[in-house]
């Protein structure tokens, strides 16, 4: 069904995206589309021409397809790591910094707590 | 007489261990220590709320069938549900992780409390790989073809055969879970009989002492 190299012009720009980033965009859009908030946009995707390739990529999974194309790692010396994880243990890392340095909402520290 | 034969009953032993460790008032407390008002104190529950989300996902998943979501919309938003509370269970698994060790939450008699996690946290990664392994697509099977070596050359091929897909549906849909069910209920009932631990410069007021 897809031919790689077909879409060279997508490929040149939408390659760069992290598999990560891809799947979260992909995923929503087929989440708008599973359920159909919008009737607009259920819509637009229904009618779109089927030999249009762009609508085409869209309605099947854009971002999917070019998951398929190589991660992208960063290796420094021993250490080697995909941009996928890299974004994730960041993330990890950034939640727990945050929940130690955000106050709590409606703790007050005068007041003694709940106990 | 009666007071003789209660003493040995196994469920008389049970009643006054279990009215002991955990009356009611500790399993459903109405207030927690005041150092508990912190986000990092959040992820537990965090963890649990995802693991709710992947078991329900889960469960249509498995009523509609393993390769449902090839084909139905419906379907692949279940399937990415189910992909997603994942991800965020084993992000929020970790951070709580990471809080606990820095607070060293084996204090306090609750060394079972951190042995339970630690158990329901490498049987959540088992149980995930089984995950990968009925998607039913050519990621599952490249997967399952890469891990068949890996169990060959450790002698176990013969036992978990993991191109075996009825096999792996079975481990994923529901020993596997049962198993975390069943670690994930004791950690939860560990954590109500011992309490939330403290932070480590906390003041016990009632011994007097440093915890």
């Amino acid at each position: 069904m897809f031919k790689r190299g077909q879409f060279t012009l997508h490929d040149r720009y939408i390659s760069q995206l992290s598999p990560f980033l891809a799947i979260v965009l992909d995923e929503t859009l087929a989440g708008v589309l599973a359920l159909g908030c919008s009737g607009i946009i259920k819509d637009f995707f229904q009618k779109a021409p089927l030999l249009d390739k762009e609508f085409y990529l869209l309605r099947m999974g854009i971002f999917s397809h070019f998951m398929n194309l190589r991660a992208v790692y960063i290796h420094l010396g021993w250490f080697q790591i995909s941009i996928t994880n890299l974004i994730v243990v960041l993330s990890m890392l950034l939640l727990f910094g945050l929940a130690l340095v955000l106050p709590f909402p409606g703790n007050n520290k005068k007041g003694g707590g709940q106990k | 007489m009666s007071t003789d034969v209660e003493k040995e009953m196994w469920t008389s032993k049970l009643r006054k261990s279990w009215q002991k460790n955990l009356p009611v008032e500790k399993l459903l407390p109405d207030t927690q220590p005041a150092y508990v008002a912190s986000w990092i104190y959040l992820f537990g529950v965090a963890t649990l709320a995802a693991l709710a989300l992947i078991i329900a996902s889960g469960l249509v998943l498995s009523f509609e069938g393993a390769s449902w979501y090839h084909f139905s919309r419906v379907g692949h938003f279940v399937n990415s549900m189910h992909f997603w509370s994942v991800q965020f269970f084993f992000i929020f698994m970790v951070v709580h992780l990471w809080g606990k060790f820095w607070m060293a939450a084996w204090r306090g008699r609750r060394l079972l409390t951190w042995i339970t996690g630690a158990l329901a946290f490498v049987g959540s990664i088992a149980t995930a790989f089984t995950g990968y392994l009925i998607q039913t697509n050519f990621d599952s099977q490249w997967i399952s073809y890469e891990a068949k070596d890996g169990f060959n050359s450790v002698g176990i091929g013969s036992r978990f055969n993991v191109t075996n897909f009825g096999q792996m549906i079975l481990l994923h849909v529901a020993f596997l879970p049962v198993i975390i069910g069943v670690i994930t209920i004791i950690h939860v009932l560990l954590v109500r009989a011992k309490g939330v631990v403290p932070p480590i410069d906390a003041f016990n007021k009632e011994l007097g002492e440093r915890k």
